[in-house]
């Protein structure tokens, strides 16, 4: 269906050694699951935003986007009502569905 | 299959419909729907998980924002739900064939979704608990999905699919049957009990295989092919040391009897997991063990400081916690005998204790012994006596080095091995072997034994260069240059020359080397209440193929004591291996992550048995797990089976072909948008917040991949978004001179969403020329533009990003004397063209019945003007955007014009039938 809008047109070789933050979407995607521990122990402390939370864990702001968004998305995390004034929306730890 | 339009065949008979309508779209929705309304019988084929195509996914339509789901939903259910209408979600149409008659043959392949729709609820419970995260196609890769998914929320079909490439290769690889890649996601979940949990569903050894498993797995493991494999095994012996080093276990449930006994002869990996499988389907299991204590080779073989009894015992406290019961100390000869003794089946697997001689003079002189009593009598504790010894062992296996390294444990003066093969070619592991040399024992490989002198005890050993072990058939057959030859001093040989099976007594059918004859599938005897598993069958195997075969006796003894066909294709999984290379091909980019050190503490001279190989630390096995790439997708690791309320999780669908007959053919497959990567100047991919109009509509709409219209770069709240229209469209640097129709009106709707949703925001955009031709449409640019949008008509040749990620954006200002201009904004949409969708030509072949493409390599139209949806195929039509670049209500429109066609095809077919049928009668 929309794959192929971030489609790459190039074969796919396997080139080693990322350039620093331009790791594959896929394996930043792939992390989320180790990460999830991390991010909330992180949150334990309190509410903060993406690059509040990036910079706890010492990772990129973009890469801790998809993490924080994965995590929300599957009920984990929720974010407050309103933006900060810097126009950042800060995230929380939930207590999840069913658990 | 949703409804009973299905016209019913005989068995194997292909079925039969009116119309085949390839894709679901808005085209294919709507071509379906209205030839069901006419009463045709239409088959709908649709590749992805949900009806709906691109138009379920948008935020609002133009020009009337109204909601794409509030109006496409509708659709779908009708579509879905409709009387006449039969749809196939998640299948591909593999060919379609002229039958010669203006009809055609599909066939079409069902994808297994492992889950049966009938039951599931949709409820998402699977997709919550579901521990592999993928790229969600359906938000445009901006967030994760699972293994376990529902397409979107309005999916139709709302039904899970489990998303399964193949199986790992680890998993794949292991003998025992262990899903490696499910503990491997269980651990990186940090779910080590649940991981413990998974492994215990194949056998109760999993301290055991955690230490002492020689990890195929590993060798397998796709990881291997970039810096090295993962520490499989060793996550293993993690959630093993985690479960029995935790306070207050819980015990494990003993299960209900079903009032059947079974008899296991041998305590060893086959016998035990076989116990395990058994009593777990409430079967009485008794275990007779010759040996003092239980385990087998465990036990009695593999030395304390690789594999320790506390270990052994935890392993075979999980199958006696369970209600087996174990009898040590008892051999079992007569096996048929154990009927008469209440027992409805016995298993033998008694594996290979009996030591093969080296028949050379000299062997029977005192100091002599075999590997397998030497080893026993150490790991039992009786006295073995080769302190200050020079100790000699013969052989070039795992047991030869095992006995050397024990030696060495025991204080012998000096351990010199012996080996037949040159060091590249023994039997035993290249670990192992460097281990024994790094321990001080001296390799005299590509020697044998010539014989042995001393008095009454043995005093040295003559041996001589070995020129060759095997004879061109394979078989063991040593040659040896008489001529080289030297003497080493010993006052102790090991010997480990091999192991037989000792089966002498037990009256069934053996093989010339003693093993037990059984089916290779079913490993049932002569005997029919008797099987047999392990090295007794097999010969001297490994723990994991020993494991293997007991799982397959108790799959096998239970079906026949329930009567039932031995069959063993319900065994073993249907899916095959994914296939390495395309998970190396699923990531452009690899970041290098160095496996795991080992941790094996290597001493000159051991003096006692603690573990070589330290344990894990949980930071190590969660980063070890890490680098896991998931590569059947699915990890098998029934996190959703535990916790689907509907029980419908069935790993063992297969895929289904289906040939169906039908009278015309719609072909409704859409467009693909244009891979914005491919106008590298914009950045896509590179710079995280230029994103492509279908990212923005994602999240414009109200399922969005964030809470937010946000940054993918940080989350920030953009305050200044620019637009650069025609990407990849009019554009002969990409090959395409085509307008896309679509994109100037997309971006004119996101303006306005955008200023809704965010009123503090600006928004520019870039544009050569404005295209709003259709009714209503250039009003509702003109109202982008009263509210505020910027349109600066500007082409934009390249973008640079800043230090807080946002972007410079370099731009010909055209109605200012096209000076060259840089702007600076904090995000970037890309308004990307549309092509034509890839494979629908090749679905009709080569040759007469080719199906003719236009010059941009869409569906061609013979006539787009006077016979819109009319390709060169009679009887085969197209609608909608797969014929070229079309909005929603011109794929509507173009779907009732196809519609229209097909129904006339069908009705001129039938008028041609009735007036034969005429004639004939
Ligand atoms: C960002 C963006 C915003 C848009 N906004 C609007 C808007 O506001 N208003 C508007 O009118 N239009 C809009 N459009 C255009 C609209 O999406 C299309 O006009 C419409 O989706 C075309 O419908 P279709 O059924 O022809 O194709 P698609 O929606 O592409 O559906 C084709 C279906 O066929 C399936 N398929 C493909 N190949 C096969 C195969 N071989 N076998 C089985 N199935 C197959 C696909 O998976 C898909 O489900 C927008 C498009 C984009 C990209
Ligand atoms: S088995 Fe595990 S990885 Fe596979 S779908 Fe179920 S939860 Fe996800
Ligand atoms: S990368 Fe993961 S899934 Fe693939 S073989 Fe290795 S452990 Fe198994
Ligand atoms: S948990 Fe079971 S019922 Fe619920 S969506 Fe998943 S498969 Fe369907």
């Amino acid at each position: 269906m929309m794959t192929d809008d971030t489609a790459t047109t190039a074969p796919r070789p396997v080139i080693r050694d990322a350039v620093p933050g331009q790791r594959d979407v896929r394996e930043v995607i792939r992390d989320e699951q180790v990460m999830r521990r991390q991010i909330l122990g992180v949150l334990a402390d309190g509410p903060l935003t993406v690059p509040e939370l990036a910079a706890a864990l010492e990772r990129p702001t973009h890469e801790v986007m998809f993490w924080v968004m994965g995590l929300r998305k599957y009920g984990w995390l929720a974010e407050d009502k309103e933006v900060n004034d810097d126009g950042y929306f800060r995230y929380e730890a939930v207590e999840r569905e069913g658990s | 299959m949703n409804s009973g339009a299905m016209e019913r065949s005989a068995e194997g008979a292909p079925l039969k419909y009116d119309a085949l309508v390839v894709g679901s779209g808005i085209g294919g929705m709507e071509s379906a729907l209205k030839l069901g309304d006419m009463g045709y019988k239409v088959l709908v084929i649709e590749k992805d998980a949900s009806v709906g195509g691109k138009m379920i996914l948008l935020s609002k339509v133009f020009p009337t924002l109204d909601c794409a789901s509030c109006i496409s939903t509708p659709k779908m259910a009708a579509t879905i739900h409709h009387p006449n209408i039969d749809v196939l979600t998640y299948a591909q149409v593999d060919g379609i064939r002229d039958n010669g008659d203006g009809t055609y043959h599909a066939k079409v392949t069902q994808k297994p979704k492992f889950i049966d729709e009938a039951a599931c609820t949709g409820c998402r419970q699977c997709e919550m608990a579901c521990n592999v995260a993928v790229p969600d196609e359906f938000n445009a890769d901006m967030v994760s999905r699972r293994a376990a998914y529902i397409a979107f929320p309005q999916a139709v079909p709302k039904k899970a699919v489990i998303d399964r490439a193949g199986i790992s290769p680890c998993t794949y690889e292991c003998p025992a049957g262990i899903k490696a890649h499910g503990y491997v996601a269980r651990v990186r979940s940090g779910e080590y009990e649940e991981a413990f949990g998974l492994v215990l569903e194949t056998t109760p050894l999993v301290g055991s295989l955690g230490r002492a498993c020689y990890a195929p797995c590993e060798e397998q493991c796709t990881r291997g092919e970039l810096e090295g494999p993962l520490p499989i095994r060793r996550l293993k012996r993690f959630i093993a040391d985690t479960h029995y080093g935790r306070d207050g276990l819980t015990p494990l449930e003993k299960p209900e009897q079903n009032g059947k006994k079974v008899a296991v002869v041998g305590s060893g990996p086959a016998g035990l997991t076989a116990a395990w499988q058994l009593a777990r389907q409430g079967y009485g299991v008794k275990i007779f063990e010759s040996a003092p204590q239980a385990g087998g080779m465990l036990r009695l073989g593999i030395p304390a400081y690789r594999l320790p009894n506390d270990v052994i015992d935890d392993d075979i406290g999980n199958v006696t916690a369970i209600g087996v019961e174990i009898e040590t100390g008892k051999r079992v000869d007569d096996i048929p005998a154990l009927k008469d003794a209440g027992f409805d089946a016995v298993l033998v697997a008694t594996g290979t204790h009996k030591a093969v001689q080296l028949r050379v003079p000299g062997e029977e002189l005192g100091g002599i012994q075999s590997a397998l009593t030497f080893l026993a009598d150490v790991k039992l504790g009786n006295p073995v006596d080769v302190e200050g010894k020079k100790v000699l062992v013969v052989g070039g296996g795992n047991v030869a080095i095992d006995a050397a390294r024990s030696a060495r444990r025991l204080g012998a003066a000096s351990v010199d091995q012996v080996s037949l093969e040159c060091c590249e070619e023994m039997p035993a592991h290249d670990f192992e072997v460097d281990e024994a040399r790094a321990e001080g024992i001296t390799l005299h490989d590509g020697w044998g034994i010539d014989h042995f002198e001393g008095d009454s005890a043995v005093q040295h050993a003559e041996i001589k260069v070995c020129t060759c072990v095997f004879g061109d058939d394979g078989r063991f057959a040593p040659e040896y240059d008489e001529t080289m030859r030297d003497t080493i001093d010993c006052d102790v040989v090991i010997v480990a020359a091999g192991m037989l099976a000792d089966t002498e007594a037990f009256g069934l059918e053996t093989n010339p080397n003693r093993t037990l004859i059984a089916d290779d599938e079913t490993l049932q005897t002569a005997v029919p209440h008797v099987f047999a598993a392990g090295d007794v069958v097999t010969g001297p195997t490994m723990i994991n193929s020993a494991v293997g075969h007991g799982r397959r006796a108790a799959f096998m003894i239970d079906k026949y004591l329930q009567g039932q066909e031995l069959d063993a294709s319900l065994f073993d999984e249907a899916l095959g291996v994914v296939d390495k290379n395309d998970v190396l091909r699923r990531q452009d980019v690899y970041d290098r992550r160095e496996p795991l050190e080992s941790s094996a503490i290597m001493s000159a001279s051991p003096t006692d048995f603690a573990e070589t190989e330290g344990p894990m630390t949980e930071d190590e096995a969660f980063l070890g797990a890490a680098r896991c790439l998931d590569c059947g997708v699915c990890s098998e690791c029934h996190a959703c089976v535990d916790v689907c309320p509907a029980d419908c999780i069935d790993f063992s669908m297969q895929e289904k072909v289906i040939e169906a007959e039908v009278g015309s053919v719609v072909l409704a497959t859409g467009f693909s948008l244009f891979p914005a990567d491919a106008k590298p100047q914009y950045g896509f991919g590179r710079y995280k917040n230029v994103i492509t109009g279908m990212q923005m509509d994602r999240l414009l709409a109200p399922t969005r991949p964030y809470n937010a219209v946000i940054r993918p770069s940080d989350g920030k709240v953009p305050d200044n978004i620019a637009y650069i229209m025609c990407t990849g469209s009019r554009d002969d640097t990409v090959d395409n001179p085509l307008c896309s129709k679509i994109c100037c009106m997309y971006s004119v709707k996101q303006n306005q969403l955008i200023m809704g949703a965010l009123p503090l925001a600006d928004v520019t955009v870039y544009y050569i020329d404005v295209r709003s031709v259709g009714k209503g449409y250039d009003e509702f640019y003109q109202q982008a533009r009263d509210m505020g949008a910027n349109f600066v008509k500007g082409r934009v040749s390249g973008i640079t990003e800043t230090d807080e990620g946002n972007l410079v954006l370099r731009y010909e200002d055209i109605e200012n004397g096209s000076a060259l201009v840089e702007s600076e904004h904090d995000m970037v949409v890309l308004a990307v063209g549309v092509q034509p969708s890839r494979g629908v030509a090749e679905l009709f072949g080569d040759g007469d019945g080719a199906l003719a493409l236009d010059d941009y390599y869409y569906v061609g139209e013979v006539d787009e003007d006077l016979d819109p949806g009319r390709t060169n195929l009679p009887g085969v039509f197209v609608a909608g955007a797969a014929a070229g670049a079309k909005d929603i209500p011109d794929s509507i429109l173009h779907a009732g014009a196809a519609v229209a066609q097909a129904a006339a095809h069908l009705e001129r077919a039938k008028v041609a039938d009735e007036a034969k049928a005429k004639v004939t009668s």
